[in-house]
């Protein structure tokens, strides 16, 4: 019928069709970037799978918020955790990628490794919108919809398109955020991760309460934007600052890191050398070189 | 593993859903179920044809319909917009269709009638026949008489929306939903149903059975009879299996012995026809009959008779009397081999066993019965005087200490007898001498005539034991000889009540075991195999109160197989109630006969000619017959071993001699399986739809602008920031 494939498209480009404009926009355009997050999608499938195996034994926990949110906290703490791991892969993965540069002759820059960020974040948020919201998109396909008595407000699709939305923000952002914090000592941006990520999820227990959604959504939504924007603008920064770091070293055109696929002036050698420190350091470095620019202009 | 893995992992993700949504499902399975809910085969008012067109509900025939459910007691008639699912309780459902069939415009509006059947108040009157059952078939003008002050005749009606009824647990979940529909004035997001019950059949009969093939089959059941004491056969000792088969054992050699007829009958109707009870009518009236039967077994009486006593419990009365009708033109005209011995010439009394289970006066504490007779009548036809056959009956209730019991003659100023088969004999043979024995005088005391409310709370169990022992006690008085004294009949009250009661569990009740066809005392009579599954999954034997479709006759009328349980277990029991004696050989219905004059007994394999020594049937020395109980104009020929049903039309002498109507041939349309089948679940408002669908795109679409604008935005804030950068590096190099 008509009205069931409006549904199903309502909800499938609410829920997902943000997603996939930002798969366009950002991701799709580097292929290593794609399979970047397609492998990082997996590992948290994987993280997933062994979260809920370990909570086989406890299903179904008791219906009080208390061991609902004891639940969730254990599901963070296991996803934080392996967030670190996912960290340690790729410092590893840097030193790779940028001997591989120093090989071809190419540059691999602080840009670079914000994109590397961001495919694993996206990687994550995707993992959970096929799990938490694409498995029960199918029934939209349906005459029916589905409002629970804890939520007259809005359909139960609705509220899992929206948190699908919400996730997928502030999944992809904490990691960028988590990158930086790591890679620049930040240990407020260390802990922004796990804070809004266990923040964002205990929130959802309001939703067990009457009318909670109404309060929920917008807290979560929030979340998830202002992890968006905070990352977005840590990106800028970063990006400009290690770009303009870029263009006194080496004048480029911009956007042009190892990947991608497109040859490159040779760059000056102490900088790639430099690509083993952490981009802080570099910070410091480009500040540094830039004073007596500003001195001097 | 892999499923290991699955439910492990949907378990998780439904946690976190849950937890996301604030749900209680456990898995996404169940969220699906949570959206829908099902009932299918609860019953629906199905559509039955006759020759001249359609009556009860017909569904979309080429799918579903779909409306807002909406509570009948909430329209305000008449109701003149929307698609509405009407729902209405017991109570309401015939105010709401006589309404619905007065009111084109409210009609209209109408997706679907859903009857709620859990909510407990019961009208206090339901009867889906006209006010005079039958009335056509009267042996007295005055058709206009009221013997059913209830009736609604609604089972002659036809609506073009489908009438659903529902089982207890799907109107409990549809209440919740109308309560929520009803809160939000129906407006908004509301709850509806998609209705499945598509009739195949169209027009009326003829055309659906001879034009469409697969549209409808002809209603139709067996009668049975048997003789107390049992008819000699016309070729004594046969053992020829080709004969025997061909039914020529049934053959039953010429007899000048009067006959007196006892009449009961088996089926009842109700809109929902599989929900038909019937008990009180006519099941009351069959029980009393078996039990006077078995009266009569226990003390070995019947040689010496000099009246032939038959009984039969007559299928299929309710369709314009179609099972005597179709008995008498086998009797008189056709003169088949199931109704040899039951010589209508020779049959000049007729006892019939009406509805008696309201006969019971609380005030006086005893049961009260009424016998009607037809009036000799004065200018008209001369029916047969009924005194004798009364005197004998109030006889018989004056010896009969054993139960405190009256029987009343009914009032003169009634026009004549009650709806009854006996009206189909006085027809063909007005001398008969006839009475109907009933728990009424004036009209029926029975508000829940055919319907389902015809429940056995509606039965008194001391007017049937007392309607059975005065019309055994009757019975054998007419039957011993005159010049000799009458040996009293022996009757243990304890043993009669309780043969009543259990005859009652079994015959009134629905449900599994021990009630209804698989009670124990019915399983040792036959193999009550087959079951269904009922809404509420309960198994249960296949429903039997209403007549249902036709089978094809057998060549020998004692075959029990191709018959439904009903049928055989009324043919068992009878078969041994009238036998004079078992000669206990073996025998089963494909290769191991009884000689003419036996009847294979309790055959427990129904159609399967596996035999083991318990199921085999046992000969037993009795005349009882199967007779075809359908339309007059239906009949099977044997091709090549299948049955293939014939429409004859050829009977137009016999209709016109006995003045009977044109053959209705009644059918019933065919419909899928699952069928009906009701869908209920929450719609979106399709506004809020478009308002999604609308959101989903600008956000998809503005999310790939912004995306793509803070990309270009952040190269050229780049690209300046290089070339100020590098303006003033060159600056400073200068």
């Amino acid at each position: 019928m008509a009205s069931s494939a409006i549904t199903f498209f309502a909800y499938f480009f609410l829920g997902i069709g943000p997603g996939i404009a930002f798969f366009v926009a950002f991701i799709s355009q580097k292929s290593f970037l794609v399979l970047l997050s397609f492998f990082s999608a997996f590992i948290w499938l994987i993280v997933l799978l062994f979260t809920s195996a370990i909570f086989k034994g406890f299903l179904p926990v008791p219906e009080t918020a208390s061991s609902y949110a004891g639940v969730l906290t254990t599901s963070v703490f296991i996803q934080e955790v392996v967030r670190y791991g996912v960290w340690w892969m790729h410092k590893k993965g840097i030193v790779i990628l940028e001997k591989i540069a120093r090989v071809k002759g190419r540059r691999f820059g602080m840009l670079d490794k914000l994109y590397l960020a961001l495919a694993w974040g996206y990687g994550q948020s995707v993992c959970h919108t096929v799990f938490f919201y694409l498995s029960f998109l199918p029934l939209t396909t349906g005459s029916g919809t589905l409002y629970l008595s804890t939520c007259t407000q809005m359909s139960f699709f609705l509220v899992g398109a929206l948190y699908s939305i919400a996730f997928g923000m502030l999944l992809s952002s904490i990691m960028v955020v988590f990158f930086d914090g790591l890679h620049t000592h930040n240990w407020a941006h260390v802990a922004f991760a796990p804070a809004i990520h266990l923040a964002a999820s205990l929130m959802t227990l309001i939703n067990l309460t009457q009318g909670g959604c109404v309060i929920a959504m917008p807290v979560v939504l929030g979340l998830g934007a202002a992890s968006m924007v905070y990352a977005g603008q840590l990106a800028w920064r970063k990006g400009i600052i290690e770009a303009l770091d870029e263009t006194v070293l080496a004048p480029l055109a911009t956007g042009d890191g190892l990947l991608e696929e497109q040859e490159m002036q040779p760059p000056a050698h102490d900088h790639a050398s430099s690509g083993e420190t952490l981009s802080g350091a570099t910070h410091q470095r480009a500040v540094t070189r830039r004073v007596p620019t500003t001195v001097s202009g | 593993m892999h499923k290991l893995l699955n439910s492990v992992f949907l378990s998780f993700v439904c946690l976190i859903i849950r937890l996301a949504c604030g749900t209680n499902y456990p898995s996404v399975g169940v969220i699906g179920d949570a959206m829908y809910s099902y009932m299918t085969y609860t019953g629906g008012w199905y559509m039955n044809l006759n020759i001249n067109g359609t009556v009860g509900s017909q569904g979309n025939p080429e799918g579903t319909l779909t409306g807002v459910l909406m509570s009948a007691s909430d329209v305000e008639w008449p109701l003149e917009a929307g698609e509405s699912i009407l729902v209405a309780g017991m109570a309401e459902l015939d105010a709401l269709l006589l309404r619905l069939l007065s009111d084109p415009v409210s009609s209209s509006n109408v997706v679907g009638v859903l009857v709620d059947t859990a909510n407990s108040s019961n009208p206090s009157s339901m009867s889906s026949a006209s006010k005079f059952p039958g009335a056509f078939n009267a042996p007295y003008s005055n058709t206009e008489y009221i013997w059913n002050p209830w009736g609604t005749d609604l089972q002659r009606a036809s609506v073009p929306f489908p009438v659903i009824r529902m089982s207890g647990s799907m109107s409990r979940h549809v209440e919740a939903k109308l309560r929520q529909n009803r809160a939000q004035n129906y407006k908004g997001a509301l709850y509806k149903a998609d209705l499945t019950m598509s009739m195949f059949a169209e027009h009326n009969s003829t055309y659906c059975l001879l034009t469409q093939g697969l549209g409808c089959q002809p209603l139709g059941g067996f009668s049975v009879w048997a003789a107390i004491p049992p008819m000699e056969p016309l070729i004594p000792n046969l053992t020829d299996s080709l004969a025997l088969m061909d039914g020529k054992g049934a053959l039953v050699a010429p007899s000048s012995k009067p006959i007196t007829l006892v009449i009961s009958q088996i089926n009842s109707v109700s809109l929902f026809h599989d929900y038909t009870k019937g008990c009180s009518a006519p099941l009351s009236g069959l029980i009393a009959m078996l039990t006077a039967m078995t009266i009569l077994s226990l003390n070995d009486v019947g040689r010496d008779y000099e009246r032939q006593l038959a009984f039969l419990a007559v299928a299929g009365e309710d369709w314009d009397y179609m099972g005597s009708r179709r008995l008498l033109l086998d009797m008189s005209v056709l003169n088949t081999t199931a109704t040899s011995g039951l010589n209508l010439t020779l049959i000049d009394q007729v006892i019939e066993l009406g509805q008696i289970g309201k006969g019971f006066n609380y005030s006086a504490g005893m049961s009260q019965l009424y016998v009607h007779s037809q009036k000799p009548g004065k200018t008209e036809q001369l029916y047969g005087d009924a005194n004798d056959l009364i005197w004998a009956l109030m006889n018989a209730t004056i010896v009969t200490s054993e139960i405190d019991a009256t029987l009343l003659q009914a009032d003169a100023s009634n026009p004549g007898i009650p709806p009854s088969t006996l009206m189909t004999f006085l027809r063909h043979k007005p001398s008969i001498q006839g009475v109907v024995i009933t728990d009424f005088d004036h009209q029926y005391q029975n508000t829940y005539f055919d319907s389902e409310l015809d429940l056995p709370d509606q039965v008194v169990i001391q007017a049937i034991s007392s309607a059975a022992i005065i019309t055994a006690r009757a019975l054998h008085n007419q039957a011993s000889p005159r010049d000799l004294p009458v040996t009293p009949l022996e009757v243990n009250i304890t043993q009669i009540n309780h043969l009543v009661f259990i005859l009652s569990t079994c015959l009134m009740w629905d449900g599994p075991q021990p009630n209804g066809l698989q009670c124990d005392y019915v399983q040792s009579y036959i193999n009550v195999g087959y079951t269904n599954q009922n809404a509420e999954k309960l198994t249960q034997p296949f429903p039997w109160h209403y007549v249902g479709i036709v089978a094809a006759e057998l060549p020998n009328p004692t075959n029990t197989t191709n018959k439904r349980e009903i049928f055989n277990f009324l043919f068992n029991f009878m078969a041994e109630m009238a036998a004079s004696n078992s000669s206990g050989y073996p025998c089963d219905p494909f290769v191991n006969f009884c000689p003419s004059g036996q009847v294979c007994t309790a055959w427990k394999s129904g159609h399967n000619p596996l035999k083991s020594r318990s199921s085999m049937g046992r000969c037993m020395t009795t005349t009882t017959r199967f007779t075809q109980a359908t339309s007059t104009r239906v009949f099977f020929v044997n091709q090549s071993d299948d049955p293939v049903m014939l429409l004859r039309d050829d009977f137009a002498e016999f209709n016109k001699q006995y003045n009977w109507p044109p053959d209705p041939l009644w059918t019933e349309s065919y419909w899928s399986a699952q069928t009906p089948t009701i869908k209920v679940y929450h719609s979106e408002v399709n506004f809020v739809q478009v308002a999604v669908l609308m959101s989903g795109l600008a956000l998809t679409l503005g999310t790939g602008f912004a995306a793509y604008y803070m990309k270009k935005g952040f190269e050229n804030s780049l690209v300046g920031k290089r070339t100020q950068t590098r303006n003033r590096t060159s600056r400073v190099q200068q």
